[in-house]
């Protein structure tokens, strides 16, 4: 590729050669003569070593705003790295806290190597793609390159932040809305009788109910209610509208924190924890219990960027059957753009599902970031936005469940008081 | 990108070839079918010796240069593309003459202004044409080519060969200034060489023209040499009598010992093939005129005639006191108004392109002409060609025109007598003799040189003596017109090849790129904005190429994603802000979207009691202001269940 | 989120030497432009205008070297304040050449050219080049360490680059001289080429004028640009292929 200079370089030759012969002037064309050979012999200095790459990560898997280490071995397999650039390609969302990830190197013609050390801090949760490491050799005289890439990936997983919330639950004196152990009318390894049945080889001994072995002269066996408490769906939204606002503030990034720090209070409980990711489709994690459920449902919320436009009212739909009934539901949404949502809120309170909505506010996310950022902002426009997710609200409000207005402002454990306080 | 450097690769291919390839064989055909047939003519070049080249006339110019006395060293170069590299400062044209033996191409406008501006700038210019393709640069001096051909009473043994008889007055050649000759010798200029045929009124004899004296005396005796407008050798005879005219060499040195410096003019005997006339404005310097008998035939049959139809030219004949001009030099003016008058020294504004002032025209001093640019138009291409060039004489046998006694009787029974001027056709079949010397028309067994002496042109004893003069005039002409102005300068004569059609088919692109290139280069203000327009497609170029990306990490997480559909100008504010008011309206009732749909409009607005909500809902196309929406919005709020 | 406040990228404008690294290039530049001056001087003789245009331009690009790179118009796309200096520079030097070697016949002619005088043309333009390249060179490596320094946490060394510019930087500049000088010396082979062949176009005025030189260029340069758009098209495409290829084979030995 030409760079910029080589360009203005040919240019003056050229123009040089015409003002040279309008001019008469043998000086400028000899110049010109040797511009123009300052360029074409460039293009044959640049050199082309083959280099080979593999990187080392200290973690795979962290939390906001942890750190990884990355260690780049670079080798020189034949050629000579004359004005050589190397780079381990990284996200603008990450930050390097030390080392450097790109580097001028000059490697020895045949197995030359050297490490290039980085540590990676990682601010926002996502799914981050470290690499390619990008070559570019060029002439010394910068005046042409060429780039190339070893296709050496990883792949970093950052997991949205878990705040403990524990510790606000205990010091609160309003009834509960994260509902306690409750009785769900199934049975399971509970303490309290449900039903007598027909002993089924392999059921343990402790369960036969000799009494009625007794009158009756069959094998009949206690069934326990399920002690188990509920099981929670977490309904988050992850559609493109989530993403408005900052890279470091939107609805999406607060709403999986949200979501995050749920799902692990609920585990922690023992409840079982469903997660409905929907954004350009449905993503859901199957509900389950314990530190492998947490984990899986973090991936999934690392992963969820702003994307698509599904309608909520059609994720009900599709996710209905699966939930079970009158177990609460937590559904995180900063309610933008989406005609289906009153109808789907409606839907789920007639099946008497327990709803909660933690709605990130949009619009003083986008206010915000404008602001930061210097632009103007319309205060009519964002007035009648603001307007309308009042009456939305209120709509929604309505039927019954419960909605958190979300602004930025609020720290997150505040918010999940709020909403159980409602 | 990678797009865009296939295209441009393949433009530059596209414009090669176009040059190299389509060009030429348009150009083949289009001549092809316009039924000139596409001559690769040889003729007239210098660099070729065959008869009908002017190698020998180039090679004497050379010899000029080599005679040791570094009188004059002339460079001979040759103009391949076009005239148009005259223009700008290439050449110096005050040491620079412009040759063109023979117009086959006519002058393109941007070349004829290119020689009028060599010109203008003291440039001297020789035009040999014959006809007429050179009309469109001579008429911007005043000059035309008659096209017709040219027939006198003396020719030799061939009507098509006439001679013709041309003066240079030599003393215009000394430019040192010793002896102070006038300048304006012949003063009528009307190249019949005799000088001075005015009457002398005692003060400023050269400046009168009136009367006749050839005594070849310094007329009015007066004993001061250095007089003003008066020279010494202002006589047409052969000063020193040692039998020659043109004896001297002239090169400001008394060569012959007689005292005078360069005297004599010179008279030259021309032999021409198939000449044309020239017909001019103004007063011009004219070094050689017809015979009175002489005339143009403009019809083309032979002999001087009526014209017998409108469609028809009528011949060109000469009278005793306008004869017909075969060769004249037309000093140009400084300002570019084109020729100037020589017997009044005043701008003629012969070139069109000039704007003649209102107030008193430009004029020069007499003696001023001299030093300025020129162009010399000759009427005959071929008295530079080799066979012309040194010819003794001509041995083909020739039907005489028949009735030429001017004997009252009418010789040849055509029903004319003493149609003297008429002069037969060249016979069809070639004579006997003409036979056994197929190649060469001329006897050239001349008289040799026998003076130990070199003369000027290098020719020492031994050397032939040729009965027609063309070679020493052409010679002499070139050093009249570029003459050194100090010793060993470096003169140049540049050849315009151009004027021929281009011999090899594959330099015929070259040279036609070439021409281009040279136009393109020389025109200060085509030049200017080839350059210009290039400076900005290549800055716009450098704008639009991105530059190599920097590797350095930038941490940025404070990319702004905004929302795409922000309500942005007054009317869909408006619309937006109705929308959420019959939302509000709809939940205060506790109505399901399709229950209020079915509402009719008026129960609805009989829901607001506020009549500003009420006109927002009714009238659906007004347009509120910022201001009015703040307050409607706020109204909306406090609406509340009833 | 203090802790991830948002980069100033303006910088600010201020006067003297960045990086005592690149001073050895500042001087080389403003070196260059002395000698360009004495040799263009020497070849013309003098001329007020064409000297202080000269002089002037050569100032003008000193002073760029000591200016940083503040920006002065909105887009990314046009250049910065100590670049603009080195442009204008420049072009004030090319300006002051072109006043003073202005119809210079003697130098155009080939025929009449000696080898030393091709020489002394070589050497013009040489250090016309170096004086370009030096002092792009210095804000070019400035630039690496100004963003180096601003983005990265660790201390740019550009020690290792400069040496290798340096070693590189002159052995191509002994080619590009002798380029140089082949393509003037070509003129004279290509006017007596012209003289055998075709005497008309051998002594034809383009062939002993400031043309034959631009027809030489064209003559060597417009293949040489056609073959290279072709070149980086295609061949850059086949040899990336090829390097994959290669590499496929050997990453997995990576650590042997």
């Amino acid at each position: 590729m030409w760079t910029k200079k080589a360009v203005l370089v040919v240019s003056l030759a050229i123009l040089s050669i015409l003002l040279g012969l309008a001019l008469r002037n043998p000086l400028l064309l000899s110049m010109s003569a040797a511009l123009l050979a300052y360029v074409s012999i460039s293009v044959f200095a640049n050199t082309a070593a083959r280099l080979a790459a593999e990187r080392k990560l200290s973690h795979e898997k962290i939390f906001e705003d942890g750190t990884a280490k990355a260690e780049l071995l670079i080798v020189n397999r034949g050629g000579k790295t004359g004005f050589l650039e190397v780079r381990d390609k990284l996200p603008r969302q990450v930050q390097i806290k030390e080392g450097t990830n790109y580097t001028y190197l000059n490697l020895n013609p045949k197995g030359g190597a050297t490490r290039l050390k980085y540590t990676m801090k990682f601010p926002l949760k996502g799914l981050y793609q470290i690499g390619p490491i990008t070559l570019r050799t060029q002439d010394p005289f910068n005046l042409f390159y060429r780039e190339s890439e070893v296709p050496e990936i990883s792949e970093i997983t950052v997991f949205p932040q878990v705040r403990d919330v524990k510790e606000l639950y205990i010091k609160s004196k309003q009834p509960k809305i994260y509902p306690g152990e409750m009785k769900v009318k199934m049975p399971g390894p509970g303490t309290d009788f449900f039903a007598i049945r027909d002993y089924i080889p392999g059921d343990p001994f402790r369960d036969i109910n000799w009494k009625a072995y007794a009158s009756t002269g069959k094998l009949l066996v206690n069934e326990r209610e399920r002690l188990s408490v509920s099981d929670v769906t977490i309904v988050f939204d992850s559609r493109e509208v989530s993403g408005i606002g900052m890279d470091s503030d939107n609805a999406n990034l607060y709403g999986a924190r949200a979501a995050a720090t749920l799902a692990n209070f609920f585990l922690k409980r023992r409840d079982s924890v469903q997660l409905v990711v929907y954004s350009d489709k449905v993503r859901t994690v199957k509900k389950g219990t314990g530190q492998k459920q947490l984990f899986e449902i973090l991936t999934a919320l690392a992963s969820a960027e702003p994307k698509g436009d599904l309608p909520l009212g059609g994720i009900v739909e599709v996710v209905l059957p699966y939930m079970p009934r009158h177990s609460p539901v937590i559904v995180i949404s900063n309610l933008e753009e989406d005609d289906t949502l009153s109808k789907a809120v409606s839907t789920m309170k007639v099946l008497e599902f327990d709803v909660t909505i933690i709605s990130p506010n949009s619009i003083e996310f986008e206010i915000m970031a404008k602001q930061k950022k210097g632009i103007k902002v319309d205060p009519v426009a964002y007035n009648i936005l603001r307007l309308e997710r009042d009456i939305l609200i209120q709509e929604l409000m309505g039927y019954g469940v419960r909605v958190v207005d979300w602004k930025p402002a609020i720290p997150l454990t505040q918010v999940l008081l709020e909403a159980r306080n409602y | 990108m990678k797009l865009g450097k296939r295209f441009l690769a393949i433009v530059l291919l596209y414009i090669m070839i176009v040059i190299y390839v389509v060009y030429p064989l348009m150009d083949y055909g289009i001549a092809k079918a316009s039924g000139k047939e596409y001559v690769f003519s040889s003729n007239l070049s210098p660099f070729e010796t065959n008869l009908g080249d002017v190698s020998a006339f180039y090679s004497d110019l050379k010899v000029m240069d080599m005679n040791g006395d570094h009188v004059a060293d002339y460079k001979v170069r040759s103009i391949v593309s076009s005239p148009t590299i005259l223009m700008g400062d290439l050449v110096d044209p005050k040491k620079t003459l412009y040759l063109a033996i023979g117009v086959e191409r006519p002058y393109t406008h941007s070349e004829i202004l290119a020689i009028e501006d060599f010109v203008r700038r003291g440039g001297h210019a020789i035009i040999a044409d014959d006809f007429g393709y050179a009309n469109a640069l001579a008429s911007r001096f005043g000059v035309t080519f008659y096209g017709g051909q040219f027939y006198d009473e003396n020719f030799d043994k061939n009507a098509n060969f006439t001679i013709i008889t041309a003066h240079l007055p030599s003393d215009r050649y000394d430019k040192s200034g010793i002896e102070g000759p006038d300048g304006i010798m012949d003063d009528d200029q009307d190249g019949d060489g005799v000088i001075d045929e005015d009457p002398i009124d005692g003060v400023d004899n050269d400046q009168d023209n009136y009367a006749l004296t050839t005594d070849g005396i310094d007329n009015d005796n007066d004993g001061k040499i250095d007089e003003p407008n008066e020279g010494i050798d202002e006589d047409p005879t052969d000063d020193d009598n040692d039998g020659y005219v043109d004896e001297e060499m002239l090169n400001g040195v008394d060569d012959d010992d007689d005292g005078r410096i360069d005297e004599d003019i010179e008279t030259f005997q021309l032999i021409t093939y198939k000449p044309t006339g020239l017909y001019t404005l103004q007063p011009v310097w004219v070094y050689a005129q017809s015979s009175e008998r002489g005339f143009v035939d403009m019809n083309g049959d032979g002999r001087l005639s009526m014209a017998m139809s409108r469609n028809e030219m009528a011949d060109k004949p000469a009278y005793p006191s306008d004869r017909i001009k075969l060769i004249v030099e037309v000093p140009v003016a400084r300002d570019g108004s084109g020729a100037v008058d020589i017997k009044t020294g005043k701008c003629v504004y012969t070139n069109p392109d000039f704007e003649k002032p209102k107030g008193k025209v430009t004029e020069y001093k007499l003696s001023e002409l001299d030093e300025l640019g020129s162009i010399v138009f000759i009427s005959d291409p071929s008295i530079f060609a080799n066979e012309l060039y040194t010819l003794n004489h001509i041995t083909f046998d020739v039907s005489y025109p028949e009735d030429y006694k001017g004997d009252g009787v009418d010789n040849d029974g055509d029903g004319l007598i003493d149609e003297d001027r008429e002069i037969a056709f060249e016979p069809s079949q070639p004579s006997v003799e003409d036979k056994k010397d197929p190649d060469n028309l001329a006897n050239n067994a001349p008289d040799y040189w026998s003076d130990n002496r070199p003369d000027l042109f290098g020719r020492r004893k031994g050397d032939p003596i040729y009965d027609y003069d063309n070679w020493r005039f052409l010679l002499t002409l070139i050093y009249h017109l570029l003459t050194p102005e100090k010793e060993g300068e470096t003169l140049t004569v540049l050849v315009d090849e151009s004027r021929h059609f281009v011999s090899s088919p594959m330099l015929k692109p070259v040279y036609s790129t070439l021409g281009k290139t040279a136009f393109a280069t020389s025109d200060p203000y085509v030049a200017g904005s080839v350059v210009g327009f290039l400076t900005l497609v290549f800055v716009g170029i450098a704008l639009a190429l991105r530059e190599k990306e920097s590797w350095i990490h930038k941490f940025d997480i404070s990319v702004l994603h905004p929302r795409r559909n922000l309500p942005r100008d007054s009317k869909v504010q408006t619309m937006r802000l109705r929308l959420a008011l019959q939302e509000k309206i709809r939940l205060v009732k506790g109505l399901s979207p399709e229950e209020f749909a079915s509402l009719n409009k008026s129960v609805i607005l009989s829901a607001i009691r506020d009549p500003e909500l009420q006109e927002l809902l009714r009238e659906e196309n007004k347009v509120y202001s910022p201001e009015d929406m703040e307050r409607l919005m706020e109204k909306i709020k406090k609406i509340q269940p009833l | 989120m203090a802790e991830y406040d948002f980069l100033e990228e303006k910088v600010p404008l201020k006067i003297g030497i960045r990086y005592p690294e690149t001073t050895m290039l500042k001087v080389l530049g403003f070196l260059m432009g002395l000698v360009l001056m004495v040799v263009t001087l020497l070849i013309t003789g003098f001329s007020l205008t064409g000297f202080l245009l000269l002089l002037i331009g050569i100032i003008l690009a000193l002073f760029g070297q000591l200016l940083t790179p503040y920006t002065i118009f909105p887009s990314e796309k046009l250049p910065k304040l100590n670049a603009l200096f080195l442009l204008i520079g420049t072009g004030l030097v090319v300006a002051g050449i072109a006043i003073l070697g202005a119809n210079n016949a003697e130098l155009s002619d080939p025929s009449q050219l000696s080898f030393g005088q091709y020489l002394l043309l070589t050497v013009l333009g040489i250090t016309f080049v170096l004086f370009i390249e030096y002092n792009h060179a210095s804000l070019r490596f400035d630039d690496v360490l100004d963003s180096a320094t601003r983005h990265s946490q660790e201390v740019f060394d550009v020690g290792p680059v400069l040496k290798n510019y340096y070693k590189a930087g002159s052995t191509l500049m002994v080619f590009i001289a002798g380029a140089t000088l082949l393509l003037l010396v070509f003129n004279s082979i290509l006017r007596w080429a012209a003289l055998s062949a075709n005497p008309q176009f051998g002594h034809s005025v383009v062939l002993h004028s400031v043309y034959v030189m631009a027809i030489t260029l064209a003559i060597v340069f417009v293949p040489l640009g056609i073959f290279l758009l072709y070149y980086f098209e295609y061949m850059e495409e086949k040899l990336k292929k090829e390097e994959e290829e290669k590499r496929a084979k050997e990453t997995a030995a990576i650590y042997t």
